[in-house]
């Protein structure tokens, strides 16, 4: 599969006096269609790894390409924010109009997309993300959980291929969470490419694939079960570990024959009752 | 010494096309020295009650009383109530505003007019039991330190009104698990040493579960249950219904049970959960 993100050796520091870089010297690849999820404590450097690869920020050292477009290119600016459009953990502080559909139809309007191409695109935005009935209300009326499906149909309505969300759960209750993350599952099915950066254990179990920073650098990369049966080495990070996974092994260290890998609480069920 | 709530109604924007009933029939006592956790879906009703717990917001009916001083009835006393009753919005980290840590945990005492004697020994006494060394943080400007620490600064600032009564809204949203255990580690011990009452409201069930000795849950405005954090637990069923979820591990118990394992269902730690299962297993191979 095509690559959609490319990360070369990338290092980024915000201060240029600061001897410890944020990013320190990444590589990491990307594939179209992926789910990743992206994983550390605060100050890992996750956050400044997305604002990167969406050229809010360029690497000190190292390259960065979304679809084959150099990040550095200034010309290249607002193509590549379109690749890959961005979510962010507040969703008070992205939505900007004082109705829903023309909040969605801000991006589109502002690439000077023709109306009735807009009108197709914001409302294909808002059925996938279930929001279609809300669409003549103002944001301000809408839970957590409906505003930020609100702010990713605005990137959605900008024909992005790769939706980034740094955090985007942290301020919902945990249906508004479940609400976003099955908008990501039904969106990944459409081939869109999401990365999505999280503290949440369970929210990452669900991704294809899990990446874990520390100190600025990428620990551990590979499929969920692949990742999280290293809990002894995920809890040094500052991490919790799902606890169905630390439950599976505890009852395998009794001798018991459960998968070191468990990651889902249906698994451990079925293990346990064979 | 209790904050106590009697049939308390409160309605938003009444008389209007969007009124929207937003507690009904709440009764509730909370006493001194009690650790209450308070959870429920967002718009369950949550922030209101606690808004109406330090007279931020009057009750429609009913009436709600702090150590005996019914909440609203002298307009004189609502400064001393809110000063009873800290409250911690949630972000609280917005709320900082001065040039330094110390002036910043200063800013409520001065307003009550005490001695400056009296608010640097405030300040200190605030600071050290949110964790922070006094001297190494006074300086310090608010800006430059981490989200965990901002927190930790507001909450002094809320301390340093000495409240019998600590409310804080979702305390660790946003924050890393590192950051959110010191937090909560700091909170704890709020309670045991300082002795202050405190509500916590979480999403977090698995942190609800560690901390607290008594659970409110809030739904649709109405108290829902009410009990231990094992009591509240052990109704998984009952609280994915009102859209709360519950911990792995209680979920996992839940299913074990429905397949026949006779396990005990007030389980919330991995511990307990290993325990009863290896007891049930090695029952079953006797």
């Amino acid at each position: 599969m095509e690559n959609i993100i490319r990360i070369e050796n990338v290092k980024y520091k915000y201060d240029k006096e600061d001897n410890a870089y944020a990013v320190d010297g990444v590589n990491l690849d990307i594939r179209k269609g992926e789910f990743t999820a992206i994983i550390g404590h605060n100050g890992s450097g996750k956050s400044t790894l997305a604002k990167l690869i969406n050229s809010l920020l360029l690497p000190v050292e190292g390259k960065i390409y979304v679809k084959g477009m150099d990040t550095s290119d200034d010309s290249k600016l607002w193509d590549i924010r379109q690749t890959a459009g961005m979510v962010f953990q507040n969703p008070d502080n992205q939505l900007v109009a004082t109705i829903v559909e023309e909040d969605i139809a801000f991006g589109p309007e502002n690439q000077g997309v023709e109306p009735e191409e807009i009108r197709r695109r914001v409302d294909a935005a808002l059925n996938a993300v279930g929001m279609y009935e809300f669409r003549k209300r103002p944001p301000h009326m809408l839970s957590g959980g409906q505003k930020q499906r609100i702010a990713i149909a605005g990137i959605l309505a900008l024909n992005s291929d790769c939706i980034i969300l740094d955090e985007p759960t942290a301020m919902l209750d945990p249906s508004g969470r479940k609400e976003v993350m099955e908008t990501l599952g039904k969106l990944k099915e459409q081939g869109k490419t999401i990365l999505l950066i999280t503290h949440y254990m369970d929210e990452a179990v669900q991704a294809d694939r899990v990446v874990i920073m520390d100190k600025g650098n990428i620990k551990l990369d590979g499929t969920p079960k692949e990742v999280f049966r290293n809990i002894d080495e995920i809890k040094r990070f500052g991490l919790d570990v799902p606890q169905v996974t630390e439950l599976a092994q505890a009852l395998a260290k009794e001798g018991l024959n459960i998968p070191y890998d468990t990651i889902d609480v249906k698994e451990l069920v079925d293990a346990l009752c064979q | 010494m209790s904050i106590k709530a009697e049939n308390i109604k409160y309605i938003y924007s009444d008389g209007t096309p969007f009124r929207t009933v937003a507690l009904e029939d709440v009764n509730l006592e909370i006493n001194e020295g009690d650790f209450l956790g308070i959870i429920g879906h967002t718009g369950s009703g949550k922030s209101t009650l606690i808004q109406l717990l330090n007279g931020l917001e009057k009750p429609s009916e009913g009436k709600i009383a702090v150590d005996g001083t019914v909440v609203g009835e002298d307009k004189k006393m609502l400064s001393k109530i809110r000063q009873t009753v800290g409250l911690v919005f949630q972000y609280p980290e917005y709320q900082l505003f001065e040039e330094t840590v110390a002036k910043d945990v200063a800013f409520g005492p001065l307003n009550l007019k005490l001695s400056n004697d009296e608010i640097d020994k405030r300040v200190r006494e605030s600071l050290e039991l949110v964790g922070f060394n006094y001297n190494k943080i006074k300086d310090a400007s608010p800006f430059d330190l981490s989200g965990g620490q901002k927190r930790r600064v507001a909450i002094a600032g809320v301390l340093a009104m000495k409240p019998n009564y600590l409310v804080l809204d979702e305390p660790t949203a946003g924050l890393d698990p590192a950051g959110r255990n010191e937090l909560f580690a700091q909170i704890k011990k709020l309670h045991e040493r300082a002795n202050v009452t405190v509500i916590l409201i979480s999403h977090s069930m698995e942190d609800i579960a560690k901390l607290v000795n008594r659970v409110v849950v809030l739904s649709k405005g109405k108290i829902h249950m009410e009990g231990s954090p094992k009591e509240i637990y052990a109704q998984a069923e009952e609280l994915e219904k009102i859209g709360l979820g519950v911990p792995q591990v209680a979920q996992i118990v839940n299913e074990l049970r429905k397949r026949g394992f006779e396990i005990k269902n007030d389980i919330i730690t991995v511990e307990e959960a290993k325990e009863e299962i290896m007891r049930e297993v090695r029952r079953r191979h006797v």
